[in-house]
């Protein structure tokens, strides 16, 4: 998607190395440097599909121009009882961390900062074209005793599928039963597109920006720009896998490319230069994924735990330890307000706002982890599965019960 | 040197079939000792026409000042009987022609370059009930009478930087979302050539099996046409040969006569520089 992609071959004759700035950078004289990047979810929220990304652009800072970072607030979904929708409340009875996202945000709007807000958005059976063709074709040695019972009740599809051809969704459904998101199959049901909706307070940041990309479009601007961009992912990472022909992953990694340009990243002389800020939920599964993915890709990450939800699963200070051990010269994780040279000064309530979710975190740390040692001890998992297996399970786990293997 | 064969696939810019391995081959070709002189594409007429335009517009994806290698291309002559030029464009490209009145349900128009066609072709094109997809190069301004379809969602436009638009990630993506049951191909200038290709090629690859012969021909044929009262393809092309020989020119290529009918698909041989005596 990047419509200015760099002269690969004098610097490196191997396979691409995503992640490093001297191969995805460029500092360019001139012209506005952007790169089109395309998504659907741009359209949903923003009116146009394809937009023009700019470079994170820099800061005067003491008389030197410094990269300013950019920010990743994911899964920022309202949560919605009795439906499959996100995890977080805003309104009444939110949890403090929420009120202090919804001031990082006022500053990274007022500031230009590049915002990208990932949410998951499953799939949603009820969208699905039944009559649609898939690549399936029906080869009968393959099928469970259950499944050929199921198709030979069907003798008028038994005799088309026979006859050659490939399944309609509507044939594979009626032969392997329904189709389910794969995290419908994994967790429980949540997020299913089309279903769940951004907070509110991220609805009217993007509404904002949609009425400023929209504005462009009515003076005939060809790739309109933003800075506050949505994007969809489809699991716990960050980065949703694209197609075969490269279609259809989501946008993170174009834009994070796109917003380096035109930046120097690399050297000693600017340590962490690449910088991102992090935020959003649940800490203990897409916010830790967000992170080891922005460290694979080189940048060093700012965790804002102020501005963090978790599930309640672990305690977020037992996240922070797993991803410093491992990630400890490039993650910084705060609860302050951060880089006020890029951000501005702390607002006003920030600090009362972090002060709680600090106390939380810490009384959050000793019950998640009694409970943690006490399943460790007995080696379970907290919906009381054995920790470790032997062999033989395995083989068991893959035929029905009911069924000899 | 190893040579580029057309590897399992129908689509006629090879390009948009297999371009990792064009582009590994133009890698090992750049350094290869004694240096390459350039490459020579044989094959079908719309094969290797469209193929100049597909090295070409890798170059310039590439970031390139100019194409990796000079290339020379082996096309029929043009014949004595002349066609009009969407007529041409349609023998050129294997698509077939098609009216207003043809335009149905489940088709895209994509036009290209169309910012300054005549008031009443484009006024019958915004009416058209199916899904517009307008292609423009970078930095174009989009002409004020679609800014207001635009911003409705039912005009899709994109720049467009290469003529291989199959090369081009946004213009994939957004005729992949689209899932046209046909593309009409419409528009201004001398990129069409390239679009119709690109047009029938989206169908192409997306077959699961690999068509061969008439079986091959149908798909374009079928699936993508020129909707000639809204094209206004470049007078020069008179018919198919002379069409792939403007847009073998365009692309930089040398064109050396070749004879008609052959098989299709496309060779890509390098040709290096001779040793020098010892």
């Amino acid at each position: 998607m990047d419509g200015n992609v760099m002269m690969l071959p004098r610097l490196y004759r191997g396979l691409p190395k995503p992640g490093h700035a001297v191969f995805e950078g460029a500092v360019q004289r001139g012209g506005t440097g952007g790169t089109l990047v395309r998504s659907r979810s741009f359209a949903r929220y923003l009116g146009q599909e394809c937009l023009e990304v700019a470079s994170a652009g820099v800061t005067d800072v003491a008389g030197r121009l410094q990269p300013r970072p950019v920010a990743v607030l994911t899964d920022l979904l309202q949560h919605q009882p009795g439906r499959p929708g996100g995890l977080v409340v805003e309104g009444a009875g939110e949890p403090a961390w929420v009120a202090a996202t919804r001031l990082l945000l006022d500053a990274l709007e007022r500031e230009g900062i590049l915002t990208v807000l990932p949410a998951d958005q499953h799939l949603n059976p009820d969208l699905l074209d039944r009559a649609a063709e898939t690549s399936f074709e029906l080869v009968e040695g393959m099928l469970a005793p259950e499944e050929t019972v199921r198709l030979r009740q069907d003798p008028a599809r038994l005799a088309r599928l026979r006859a050659g051809g490939r399944m309609t969704l509507a044939d594979y459904e009626a032969v392997f039963g329904p189709v389910v998101d794969k995290e419908d199959r994994n967790f429980v049901p949540h997020c299913h597109e089309g279903v769940v909706e951004y907070i509110p307070c991220v609805l009217s940041l993007l509404g904002r920006q949609r009425a400023r990309v929209l504005r462009q479009a009515e003076t005939g601007v060809l790739v309109p720009s933003a800075c506050v961009l949505p994007d969809f992912k489809t699991g716990l990472s960050c980065l949703s896998a694209p197609d075969g022909r490269g279609l259809h992953g989501n946008a993170l990694r174009d834009v994070l490319a796109a917003s380096q340009r035109g930046l120097y990243l690399d050297g000693d002389a600017r340590p962490h230069a690449k910088l991102a800020l992090v935020g959003g939920t649940a800490h203990e599964y897409s916010v830790a994924e967000l992170i080891r993915f922005l460290v694979d890709m080189d940048y060093s990450v700012v965790w804002l735990m102020a501005c963090t939800g978790g599930l309640g699963i672990s305690a977020k200070l037992a996240t922070a330890l797993d991803l410093m051990e491992r990630y400890g010269t490039r993650l910084f994780c705060t609860y302050d307000w951060p880089l006020p040279e890029h951000l501005g000064p702390a607002p006003a309530g920030w600090a009362p706002l972090a002060a709680q979710v600090r106390q939380e975190d810490d009384g959050e740390l000793q019950q998640a982890e009694q409970a943690r040692a006490a399943l460790l001890a007995a080696r379970k998992t907290g919906q009381g599965r054995p920790l470790v297996v032997d062999g033989a399970t395995v083989g068991r786990a893959r035929v029905p019960a009911g069924r000899t293997p | 040197m190893t040579r580029v064969d057309r590897r399992p696939t129908v689509a006629r810019n090879f390009l948009s079939g297999d371009r990792r391995s064009v582009e590994s081959a133009m890698e090992a070709w750049t350094a290869a000792r004694p240096p390459v002189t350039r490459v020579v594409l044989s094959g079908a007429g719309v094969h290797v026409a469209a193929t100049a335009l597909g090295l070409r517009d890798l170059a310039t994806l590439r970031g390139r000042p100019g194409p990796f290698f000079p290339v020379v291309t082996g096309l029929p002559v043009p014949g004595p009987t002349a066609v009009t030029p969407p007529e041409a464009l349609a023998r050129a490209a294997g698509c077939g022609t098609a009216g207003w009145s043809d335009v149905r349900p489940g088709d895209v128009v994509w036009l290209v370059d169309g910012e300054a066609l005549p008031r009443g072709m484009e006024k019958r094109l915004l009416e058209l009930a199916v899904p517009l997809v307008c292609t423009l190069p970078p930095g174009a301004l989009v002409p004020s009478s679609w800014r207001r379809r635009r911003l409705s969602g039912r005009l899709h436009v994109l720049p467009c930087p290469v003529e291989s638009a199959g090369l081009w990630p946004a213009w994939e993506g957004t005729l992949e979302d689209l899932a046209p049951a046909r593309i009409l191909v419409a528009g201004r200038g001398a990129r069409l050539f390239g679009a119709a290709v690109a047009a029938g090629d989206f169908f192409l690859e997306r077959l699961a099996v690999t068509l061969r012969g008439d079986d091959a021909d149908a798909v374009p044929r079928t699936r993508t046409a020129v909707l000639a009262p809204a094209t206004d393809a470049p007078a020069a092309w008179t018919d198919a040969a002379a069409t792939w020989r403007h847009a073998a020119v365009r692309a930089g290529a040398t064109v050396q006569a070749a004879a008609a009918g052959a098989e299709p698909g496309v060779v890509m041989v390098p040709e290096q520089e001779a040793r020098a005596a010892a």
